[in-house]
């Protein structure tokens, strides 16, 4: 069966309009959340979330029904997706069922899609390759996700025990192109038993500090000018 | 001896911690994965000096703008294990490479297929970056050493994107 047909992305409910301010304190919300699942544990912090969060975070919702209505089928669409890229031969340059069905998701269902994927990723019940391959879309979705929290979930798959996984995530932030990011992969270089993978994240390294360095010496070109 | 080029995943080579250092990860095999038992290399002259040609040929047949890994052989590793190297015309956009540096590693059997893991294996891996395949991309774009018309529109527009 086609797990579009199963699953249809189309069919979820739509996004409410949200003013800003709104969205802002909920972004805040997430990301304070995301900190505390640091400590706290993914599961325990967004698996278990209270009514009051959801009202917080809910930019989607007014009502924690609604909320409970909207996040199984966020869910189970991440799922789908996730079932079909496992079927799928995952080849760099190529597209597949995250490449083509992820940013969606994400894009229309923000505040419900991460912790969902952050608990996916963490869950250790998904290939490597697949877990790498969401990584390194999430990297490209730098426009439409709240960078704090892209640099939260990439830096922290950094640390998993997976060479496949901690290069997903390597390439992720290479997408992201967060200086930010610098002294976490830095030490992730460091710290990186393997020399195949520790050398594509220095990759990535030499690239941040590059493109700092180039617009670094834009930024004084301009001012001299 | 020559020089050949195969497209490769390098974290599918990275040794898990319960393997033994002789042994070669299974999913090696999904980066050497026949077609009509054939499998596709690029032939890398002794200075490297066509290595840029070749990445971007294998970049401009791809739906998406993307990183490149690759590995740089010895040929000679293929004469111990009976596979033999034939020049054949490539299908990429890049129409020089296709003609002068493609070529096919033919009569592969299984046995032959996981000997190649296994010779393959001790060869550096390389990356080049998304940021680096998109300069390469485009410089052959301008150059005109690439066919617009057989790459991928999705591709394009990724290269045409703001950089």
């Amino acid at each position: 069966m086609n797990d579009a047909a199963t699953f249809p992305i189309e069919t979820s409910p739509e996004p409410r309009e949200v003013n800003p301010v709104r969205r802002s304190i909920a972004n805040a919300a997430l990301f304070l959340k995301l900190g505390a699942a640091m400590s706290e544990g993914v599961e325990r912090c967004f698996l278990n979330d209270t009514v009051a969060t959801h009202y917080m975070t809910g930019a989607f919702a007014e009502s924690s029904t609604e909320f409970r209505e909207v996040s199984p089928d966020v869910r189970a669409t991440l799922a789908a997706i996730v079932s079909t890229a496992r079927r799928e031969i995952i080849e760099d340059g190529m597209r597949n069922a995250i490449t083509e069905r992820l940013p969606g998701v994400v894009a229309k269902h923000l505040d419900v899609a991460i912790p969902a994927l952050v608990s996916l990723i963490e869950s250790d019940r998904i290939p490597p390759i697949v877990v790498a391959e969401i990584l390194k879309e999430l990297g490209r979705l730098r426009d439409v996700v709240p960078r704090p929290n892209l640099r939260w979930i990439l830096e922290r798959a950094l640390r998993l025990p997976s060479a496949f996984i901690r290069d997903g995530a390597g390439l992720g932030l290479a997408q992201l192109a967060d200086p930010a990011t610098l002294p976490y992969l830095r030490q992730a270089v460091e710290n990186e038993p393997n020399p195949d993978i520790r050398s594509g994240l220095q990759l990535v390294v030499d690239e941040i500090a590059e493109t700092m360095a180039n617009d670094g010496t834009a930024a004084a070109t301009d001012q001299q000018a | 001896m020559a020089l050949l080029l195969r497209l490769i995943s390098k974290p599918k080579w990275v040794r898990p911690s319960w393997m033994d250092e002789s042994d070669v990860p299974a999913d090696v095999l999904t980066d050497l994965r026949a077609e009509k038992n054939e499998l596709s290399v690029w032939r890398v002259t002794p200075d490297h000096s066509n290595v840029s040609s070749i990445l971007t040929a294998l970049a401009s047949q791809r739906q998406r703008l993307d990183k490149l890994d690759f590995t740089i052989f010895d040929d000679s590793v293929l004469d111990g294990i009976g596979i033999r190297c034939k020049p054949s015309e490539g299908d990429t956009p890049h129409i020089t490479a296709n003609v002068t540096l493609h070529a096919d590693l033919i009569e592969l059997t299984v046995r032959k297929v996981a000997l190649l893991a296994e010779v393959l294996m001790p060869f550096e891996r390389e990356r080049k970056s998304r940021k680096e395949v998109q300069h390469l991309l485009i410089d052959a774009l301008t150059s005109g050493a690439l066919d617009r018309n057989r790459m991928d529109a999705k591709l394009l527009s990724e290269l045409e994107e703001p950089h």
